[in-house]
């Protein structure tokens, strides 16, 4: 966290991705403030740059696919370990996924609890100190969003035909004189529902984020250490908060994005 | 790089790093997984199966058992009652044997009692009249004297019927 010279902290600095890592005990004079520069390029046109959030996106993956692999290593029927661990929250296919979908849903199965562990290995990455949350960039979670997007039409398309699909956006048996009103609304009835998916997720993860810097920089803004113990109490209380959150956000991407594709595939429900 | 603006180069990234994470966690985590949490699924669905093929199984042999234990019990009823019965038949004819043998023996120890009565009854009295003899003859010789004699022989002679005419 970077606080200059007249004492103020850059809040929304530290939310934002950069093309460097902050990592700590690399600069002698800087003990807790040393930077790594990321590699910057484009690619047809595109700025393709390797930035934190991608860099901890890397990471968030890299540790994920290790613990499930090591986890789920012998497929017996006994769990042990953390696979014990892994397996409560697989409650989401039991509990909530077969429940909103139905048998089809074995086949989102993976997309669905891909996304939930990415998204939380995402959230939960962020919460560690000289890390960055990757999902609390409007990007990444635009793109977690458009993947939801593109699952729910394909689930639409596969299930009723590329036209049935299109048809299905209204409710059969409209006049149509309705159909010129009820088209538009419904297409921006599709759209908002990534939209808010995008929105829901990285305002949520900004915010925790932003109050508890807030809460620790009014340590170096009012440059007093009485306000030290406060700060710390409010910021250790929301960054538990910040942890239920994390699960929370990524069981809500999950269970809507499984209640998409399950509407899309039988829009007769 | 502003806080709501998207970015395409990190859509794409975020985008290729899912994909990624998709089709690896897909190959290698749940597909064995899911498999095993379904054939785990099933095991138990069975071992719950089976245990309850099992519980009614246990419950008609028990049945069974509890069949077969009233009636033992009513069988051992009847031999007890049985024996009890023959017992006190058998302990009735006993002792009217008893009674019968006591009877019989009282019966013969008075006959032989009264037999020997008789019998000690004529010893005595033999045994008095000898001694009446004996003590009549001692008494005779003692007594008998000339002048006696002369009066008993006259008084005899005197009562002799005609003897005062």
């Amino acid at each position: 966290m970077a606080a200059d010279a007249d004492g103020q902290v850059d809040v929304v600095g530290h939310i934002l991705d950069h093309n460097s890592l902050e990592v700590p005990f690399i600069n002698a004079h800087h003990v807790f403030d040393g930077h790594i520069e990321l590699p910057q390029f484009e690619l047809f046109g595109i700025d393709m740059s390797i930035t934190r959030h991608v860099v901890m996106m890397w990471v968030a993956s890299a540790l994920l696919i290790v613990t499930m692999m090591s986890a789920f290593r012998r497929p017996g029927p006994v769990p042990t370990g953390l696979r014990n661990f892994l397996e409560t929250i697989l409650f989401l296919r039991d509990e909530v996924i077969i429940p909103i979908m139905g048998e089809s849903g074995r086949t989102y199965m993976p997309y669905l609890l891909t996304t939930f562990f990415f998204i939380l290995y995402c959230n939960m990455l962020g919460l560690i100190p000289y890390t960055a949350t990757a999902t609390g960039n409007i990007s990444v979670t635009a793109a977690l969003a458009l993947i939801s997007f593109a699952v729910t039409q394909g689930a639409g398309i596969a299930n009723n035909g590329f036209f049935g699909h299109w048809k299905n956006l209204v409710p059969s048996g409209l006049p149509a004189p309705l159909l010129i009103i009820m088209i538009p609304i419904e297409i921006i009835g599709m759209l908002a529902k990534p939209f808010a998916l995008c929105i829901r997720l990285f305002a949520n993860m900004i915010a925790g984020h932003i109050a508890i810097l807030v809460f620790l920089g009014l340590i170096i803004m009012l440059k007093s250490y009485f306000v030290a113990p406060a700060s710390v109490v409010l910021a250790a209380a929301l960054y538990l908060l910040e942890i239920f959150i994390g699960f929370v956000q990524a069981f809500i991407f999950t269970v809507l994005t499984a209640l998409f594709v399950s509407m899309a595939a039988h829009p007769d429900h | 790089m502003d806080l709501l603006s998207p970015h395409p180069g990190l859509i794409l990234w975020t985008i290729i790093t899912f994909v990624v994470v998709l089709v690896v966690l897909k190959a290698k985590v749940w597909g064995p997984l899911l498999a095993a949490l379904d054939e785990r699924e099933r095991s138990i669905r069975d071992a719950l199966e089976s245990a309850d093929r099992a519980r009614a199984e246990a419950l008609v042999q028990q049945a069974d058992h509890e069949k077969r234990l009233v009636e033992a019990e009513s069988q051992a009823r009847q031999i007890v009652s049985e024996a009890r019965a023959a017992a006190e038949k058998v302990g009735q004819q006993v002792m009217a044997a008893a009674k019968e043998d006591a009877e019989r023996t009282a019966q013969r120890a008075r006959e032989s009692i009264q037999a020997e009565k008789r019998a000690a009854l004529v010893e005595l009295r033999r045994e008095v009249a000898d001694m009446a003899i004996g003590a009549a003859g001692a008494i005779l010789n003692a007594e008998l004297d000339a002048e006696r004699n002369r009066k008993l022989a006259d008084d005899f002679i005197a009562d002799l019927p005609g003897a005062r005419n």
